[in-house]
């Protein structure tokens, strides 16, 4: 068989089903061997296997000729794309703060932190890519039932909400934050002294003391606290570099979710201990006290993984503008 | 900065895509098979792979812009086409069209 059969062969192999292909290789055979003729004339002889060779390559792959005589379409059009980009990242975003917080809670719940973690690090994977094959396959659907369909089309300026104004935060709150954390940082360096006696009467009092869960926290904690400060200079002054704002602050959350995650596995965190009151009381307000505070931890770990997802989406939508 | 050569083959490429149709329709105002059209559009400065070229022939003839029929041609078989009473009709609005977009890109280039 030589090459120009061989060729198309292929090309015959791999024509849409429902296509003349009789026909199709007929005129295919009569166009090589036309160029065929035509490379000798010019050459002057007959062509080498190799020239043979390059005539059928610039004629085309038979992959490719062979898919030019198919129905021409797109997975996804460029009228459809925009909508689709859109609506893949919305849905990415979704699945994705749901898995972590549904990650959150199961750590919370069980006392196997690292295993939650891989098994929230799995789901975030297989749950990115399940994601993109479900959007895509529904958009490509869209695509090739209803090729006229204008998403987006019909709509009005009107109608878009109005978006919040970027909010730097106003002087008050920052100065206010600067001074809260100063005072925190000298009460947690012991500075400034509450005391930790709570009279109740002149027979009876309570004393509250942080447990040992707090020893290994010293340090991170104090770190956060200097964060925060750090970050409410930065957005006080005006020339802030919005990019290095969203990055600290994003450490800082990440920071924030570390140490409440830590935290919460110690499981008791204040000792009520007391005078003048009965030890089933006393037990009592120990448990309400701790309650309280799990509470604010799991608060505290929740508000952090908001603002994280909040400034790493800035920052990638920061860098996108940077690299338009 | 210099101008990216993937970026320029691109355009060059979206700028040609559109106007082969146009001569392929235009060309076919007479009789051509594969070979003859081919040859027809590279002396007018049109190459087109051999490739692509038949493909886009029995397309447009399945959406009736062109009819064809193999004859026999210095004793081979040739499948000639020819612009259909719809495929002209439509070539006349396609060649107001081009020329007004011809017209507006020389007022501006």
């Amino acid at each position: 068989m030589d090459l120009i059969e061989r060729y198309l062969a292929y090309v015959r192999l791999l024509l849409p089903r429902r296509s003349p292909r009789d026909d199709i290789l007929a005129e295919l055979r009569e166009a090589l061997t036309v160029c065929q003729e035509e490379q000798a004339t010019k050459l002057g002889r007959s062509a080498t296997p190799e020239e043979a060779e390059q005539l059928l390559r610039e004629f085309g792959h038979p992959v490719i000729v062979a898919a030019r005589y198919g129905r021409q379409q797109y997975l996804i059009g460029p009228d459809l794309y925009p909508v689709y980009t859109f609506v893949l990242k919305l849905v990415l975003l979704i699945v994705a703060a749901a898995i972590v917080l549904s990650g959150i809670v199961t750590a919370l719940a069980t006392t196997g932190a690292a295993g939650s973690a891989a098994r929230t690090a799995i789901a975030l994977w297989s749950g990115a890519f399940s994601t993109f094959a479900a959007v895509t396959i529904i958009f490509a659907a869209l695509q090739r039932y209803f090729p006229r369909l204008r998403l987006l089309s019909d709509w009005r300026a009107r109608d878009l909400p109005a978006l919040p104004k970027a909010r730097r935060g106003t002087w008050f709150e920052h100065v206010t934050g600067i001074v809260v954390n100063a005072v925190f940082i000298l009460w947690w360096l012991g500075v400034i002294r509450l005391s930790p006696l709570i009279p109740l009467n002149a027979d009876q009092g309570l004393h509250l003391s942080p447990d040992s869960a707090w020893h290994g926290l010293y340090w991170p904690v104090l770190g956060l606290a200097f964060g925060a400060i750090a970050i409410h200079g930065l957005r006080l002054m005006r020339d802030e570099n919005r990019r290095l704002g969203h990055a600290l602050d994003l450490t800082l959350q990440l920071g924030f979710m570390a140490v409440a995650g830590w935290a919460l596995h110690a499981g008791h965190w204040i000792a009520v201990t007391g005078t003048g009151l009965p030890p089933e009381v006393i037990s009592q307000i120990d448990r309400a006290v701790n309650l309280g505070l799990a509470t604010s931890l799991i608060v505290i770990l929740c508000v952090a993984a908001v603002r994280a997802g909040y400034d790493v989406w800035r920052l990638a939508a920061d860098g996108d503008r940077a690299t338009d | 900065m210099p101008i990216d050569d993937d970026l320029y083959d691109k355009l060059r490429l979206e700028l040609r895509r559109g106007s082969l149709v146009l001569a392929v329709l235009a060309a076919l105002k007479r009789e051509h098979y594969g070979y003859t059209l081919r040859k027809v559009l590279a002396d007018a400065g049109l190459t087109i792979e051999e490739g692509a070229l038949y493909p886009m022939l029995r397309r447009l003839e399945a959406q009736g812009l062109l009819t064809s029929q193999w004859r026999e041609e210095d004793k081979r078989d040739k499948r000639f086409y020819r612009l259909s009473k719809d495929g002209a009709a439509l070539l006349s609005e396609l060649t107001d069209e081009w020329r007004a977009i011809n017209g507006a890109l020389d007022n501006l280039i």
